[in-house]
């Protein structure tokens, strides 16, 4: 089902997901927390800043703080390839890049196939995963928490504001 | 020397030939001393001042000892000049152009030696006016100088040894032309094996780049000792000075001081000019070093900046200006770095020796492979093609030596069929000539049996004669007897005694008759043995004629093999030509494929790149429909439409990107396979030309192989002509054998005849003795009537006349008898010197046969 259709056949108001690939696996965020997404290009190291950090990008004359995602999951960089992404995400004040592997679509989210599972929410602050999207014919999407995200990014002890 | 305009004329010219020479022995020394000189010069550190004098010193001596070698030359290669002149102006002599060609072939070695031996002279002439013009020259540099112009001009000479030689090629190839007998021109050239030629030109690079190792590293190191010493001496001189300046005025008590060092030196004091030894001892310093010193500055100097016997350091003393010396002999010096000197020496010596032995191994790989190679060479030419040349290597002599066995291989084969055809024309030839033996005996034989029935025919003639001469009496006894009967009235008394008479003549007739017809009969006998004798010629005569018809067909046979032969060989040759053609227009197509897979490859990598562009085209697309359903989404419901388009956008990228991949797999695809095409094509292209060498080889085998059967053709059809000649005599020998077979028959024809004859005769001579016997009986009875006497008279005479015919008859027969018997033996005659003859063509034919044989024989296979 393409976005077009679903707006068209629903008419409310549903949530909206990006998906990516990192890690070998694929990812969703929800499409209001992204402001755009560029193609993967060299980063400027940034000494200093905490270690899941991978250096800063140049976008349009604004300086933004980059982050891989497969490192932040605890698996491998992201490899360089022609298909490597930065998507550029928004939570409140803070802004900053993405890196993935892949940026696929936007696909519509019924909120009663959202499967907030008690063990992924159990231990709570940890869990970067908040929800799982069951999508008919095809494996399940991992929404992944913003918030949980910077909050392993940056930790507790420096305040992001001060990063960006 | 610029080959590309030499033309034949300009080649000869004598001229040209000496300017030739007469530049190299100028510019090879010339490049030798110019690249030595400097060398030298900054090795040995000589000052401004002796650079002039020793750059004069040798431009001098290089000028007169070029001017020298110029002198010496020209009498060397005068006689080059002279034949190449007289060639040109069509006069030469071929005593000329032996002495131009043994000049010209021997001059490189001849200016060698007179260089090697010019070049040591020049450099001892430049050391010695060197070390005779300055006097702190030290001895070891002018050795230097000899040593390194000698070594130098010993490599300068190698060089010139080769220049010329090449230089001289052309004139030494185009006057060897001339001498047509390679030994001639080998009596002319004194050898040099290459070898000795190695072995110099090694030992010459080895000894002056060893040799210039050696002084550079003693020259270094007198400098590090010089060096060495001069600060032991320095610390000398300060405790001395120390020793002077403590109150101790005397130079003894410093010496003693110093005696506690480990250099060797001794002490001397210079008044304060420096101008002379005041204190030690005063011999201890010559007065260049004295000069030195004061040249230097008094105040401290040292000697490491001017050459001097000894290793001078010395200082002012501060307290009455007297200058302090210290003086170490160079030897001492030396000695405190052990006999390096000597060690220089073994070192030189060692690589020498190394050297040597090198090019020696060198050389004898080269030379004993050649001696082999040659001496296989003459083996074939002395005709023994038994063995191969008997050596493998890995170089061009190893490829040469298996050229060598094939050449003999083929030769020996070709030889083998020759050999193979003269054994059966030899054959053939025998065969023919045994019977030829047998005509001429049974033509003997019957020529022997022909004068035999001769004999007898004269003897029957003879007896026909007698019998003749008989029938004679008794017919004028006859007619007598007719004449007593018509006197029968008169006297019959007489008719008695006539009838008496008559019957003994009678009885004399008979037996010569008997006697005749014993001898027609013997004749007859002789002819039947004749026949015999004539019928066994006839057959031999025809055997043989078969036997030469047969040795005509196999000639004819081996000539047409032989022609078939020369045919094959020239549509192989043709074949060769139409291969080597066929390949060449495989190889321009092969080319031609080659570019245009290569512009095949270029081009699908021209649209790699361009698929490239477009792939990054639909990349950016692609990411901008992600973006514009980004936004879509973030704008709700307002943003369906634009979602739309993000959505069609998004599709056609994908399909965009697919496609290129695809295309990009095609191309991909394509420049393996152009690659793997090239591949092949290459490898293509190399067994072409392979083909076409290999070709080549055999177009110049079946060459030789066509001349070779030219050659035995027109010797075979030099046999069939000889044989056609035989068959002709061979047929005339039937054909007269035929005619005297004819005649034999004749013969017996007239035998028979004689025979028939015979019968009436010796019928008639009964039948008148008988009336002999009646007219005897008669007589007695006279009284029977002179009728019946009369009437037997007649009939008596008529049987006497009729008796002389047959007679007369049978003389006639014996004269054709003869006549034909005369002609049996012409023919035997003829016969005998045609069957003669026959056995001279055979004989001849025989000897050609051995000929060829002995030809063939030559050869050793």
């Amino acid at each position: 089902m393409t976005m077009a259709d679903a707006i068209s056949e629903r008419g409310a108001q549903p949530d909206w997901l990006a998906r990516f690939e990192a890690g070998g696996r694929v990812y969703a965020l929800d499409v209001r927390q992204i402001r755009e997404i560029i193609r993967g290009r060299e980063l400027l190291p940034l000494p200093g800043a905490p270690s899941l950090i991978e250096g800063v990008a140049e976008l349009r004359g604004v300086v933004l703080p980059v982050v891989d995602l497969g490192r932040v999951l605890g698996g491998e960089p992201v490899p360089a390839s022609p298909a490597a992404r930065i998507a550029i995400v928004q939570l409140g004040e803070l802004v900053f890049g993405l890196r993935v592997a892949a940026a696929y679509d936007v696909v519509p989210l019924d909120p009663a196939a959202r499967d907030r599972s008690p063990l992924l929410t159990s231990r709570a602050g940890d869990a970067l995963v908040h929800a799982v999207a069951r999508r008919p014919g095809s494996p399940p999407d991992l929404v992944l928490s913003l918030e949980q995200l910077v909050e392993r990014v940056y930790g507790s002890a420096g305040s992001p504001e001060v990063q960006s | 020397m610029s080959r590309r305009e030499s033309t034949p004329r300009a080649r000869l010219s004598g001229r040209r030939a000496h300017g030739q020479i007469v530049a190299y022995t100028a510019a090879v020394p010339l490049l030798a001393v110019l690249l030595i000189s400097p060398y030298l010069g900054a090795l040995l550190r000589l000052s401004p001042e002796e650079w002039h004098a020793f750059a004069a010193i040798v431009a001098v001596t290089f000028v007169v000892l070029v001017i020298t070698a110029d002198r010496i030359n020209r009498r060397l290669h005068r006689p080059i000049a002279r034949a190449l002149d007289r060639i040109g102006a069509a006069s030469a002599t071929s005593e000329d152009i032996r002495a131009g060609f043994a000049a010209v072939a021997n001059f490189p070695r001849a200016g060698f030696l007179c260089g090697c031996a010019l070049w040591p002279v020049g450099s001892a002439c430049v050391g010695l006016a060197m070390y005779a013009h300055f006097e702190d020259l030290s001895a070891f540099s002018a050795q230097v100088m000899f040593l390194a112009g000698s070594c130098g001009g010993l490599v300068s000479m190698v060089f010139f040894y080769y220049g010329i030689k090449r230089g001289l090629e052309p004139l030494r190839i185009e006057l060897a032309a001339r001498i047509a007998d390679p030994r001639e021109r080998h009596a002319l050239v004194r050898p040099i094996s290459i070898k000795r030629k190695l072995l110099v030109s090694v030992t010459a690079v080895t000894l002056l780049t060893v040799s210039f190792s050696v002084v550079l590293a003693q020259v270094r190191t007198a400098r590090a000792i010089e060096r060495h010493t001069t600060d032991a001496q320095r610390r000398v001189l300060a405790r001395a000075t120390r020793a002077l300046g403590a109150g101790n005025p005397d130079l003894d008590a410093a010496l003693g001081v110093v005696e506690s060092f480990a250099v060797s030196t001794r002490l001397v004091l210079l008044d304060a000019d420096a101008s002379r030894v005041v204190d030690g001892p005063a011999g201890a310093l010559t007065a260049g070093e004295i000069r030195a010193i004061r040249e230097i500055g008094a105040d401290r100097g040292d000697s490491t900046s001017f050459d001097s016997p000894n290793v001078l350091a010395w200082e002012r003393l501060p307290r009455d200006g007297r200058v302090l010396v210290s003086i170490t002999p160079w030897n001492d010096a030396w000695a405190s770095v052990g006999d390096a000197r000597s060690v220089f020496g073994a070192l030189l010596a060692v690589s020498v020796v190394l050297a040597v032995g090198i090019a020696y191994l060198a050389a004898d790989d080269v030379s004993r492979p050649t001696g082999t190679l040659r001496a296989a060479a003459e083996r074939i030419a002395s005709g023994d093609l038994t063995r191969a040349a008997g050596f493998e290597t890995d170089d061009e002599l190893g490829t040469l030596a298996r050229s060598f066995e094939r050449m003999a291989l083929e030769l020996r084969a070709m030889l083998g069929d020759v050999a193979r055809t003269a054994d059966r024309v030899d054959a053939a030839a025998l065969k023919a000539a045994g019977f030829t033996e047998s005509v001429v005996q049974k033509s003997a034989e019957q020529a022997e049996h022909t004068d035999r029935s001769r004999v007898s025919m004269d003897g029957i003639n003879e007896r026909a004669r007698e019998i003749a001469s008989s029938a004679q009496g008794l017919r004028s006894t006859a007619e007598m007897s007719a004449d007593a009967v018509l006197e029968l009235g008169v006297a019959t008394g007489d008719l008695n005694e006539s009838a008496g008479v008559l019957s003994a003549k009678v009885q004399e007739v008979s037996t010569s008759i008997e006697q005749l017809v014993e001898s027609a009969r013997r004749v007859g006998q002789n002819t039947e043995g004749l026949g015999m004798a004539a019928d066994e010629t006839s057959s031999s005569v025809q055997q043989m004629a078969i036997s030469v018809r047969e040795v005509d067909a196999n000639a004819s046979e081996v000539s047409q093999l032989a022609r078939r032969m020369v045919g094959a060989a020239d549509s192989g040759r043709e074949r060769v030509r139409e291969t080597i053609a066929g390949m060449e227009a495989i190889r321009e197509a092969t080319a031609t494929a080659e570019r245009v897979i290569r512009g095949l490859g270029r081009r699908s990598e021209e649209i790699g790149t361009i698929l490239n562009v477009i792939d990054d085209v639909a990349d950016e697309t692609s990411l901008l429909a992600l973006n514009a359903a980004i936004i879509a989404a973030q704008a709700g419901d307002n943003g369906r439409s634009f979602s739309v388009v993000a959505d069609e956008i998004k599709d056609l990228a994908d399909r965009v990107l697919r496609s290129t991949k695809e295309i990009g797999d095609v191309i991909r695809a394509v420049q393996a396979e152009s690659s793997n095409a090239i591949g092949a094509i290459e490898r293509g292209a190399r067994s072409v030309h392979r083909g076409v060498e290999l070709s080549a080889e055999a177009g110049v085998a079946l060459e030789e192989i066509t001349s070779a059967a030219r050659a035995s053709g027109s010797r075979i059809d030099e046999i069939v002509l000889a044989m056609r000649a035989q068959t002709q005599s061979a047929n005339h020998v039937v054909e007269l054998m035929a005619r005297v077979n004819a005649g034999i028959g004749e013969i017996r024809a007239a035998g028979r005849d004689q025979d028939r004859d015979h019968v009436v005769v010796l019928s008639g001579v009964r039948a008148m003795h008988d009336v002999a016997v009646q007219v005897g009986g008669t007589a007695e009875q006279q009284s029977l009537g002179v009728g019946r006497i009369r009437e037997g008279s007649e009939a008596t005479r008529e049987w006497v006349g009729r008796i002389h015919a047959t007679l007369q008859e049978q003389s006639d027969a014996c004269g054709r008898a003869a006549d034909f018997l005369e002609r049996v033996t012409a023919h035997a005659r003829s016969n005998e010197e045609s069957a003669r003859r026959i056995g001279e063509a055979m004989r001849e034919l025989q000897g050609q046969a051995e000929r060829l044989r002995e030809g063939v024989q030559r050869f050793c296979i």
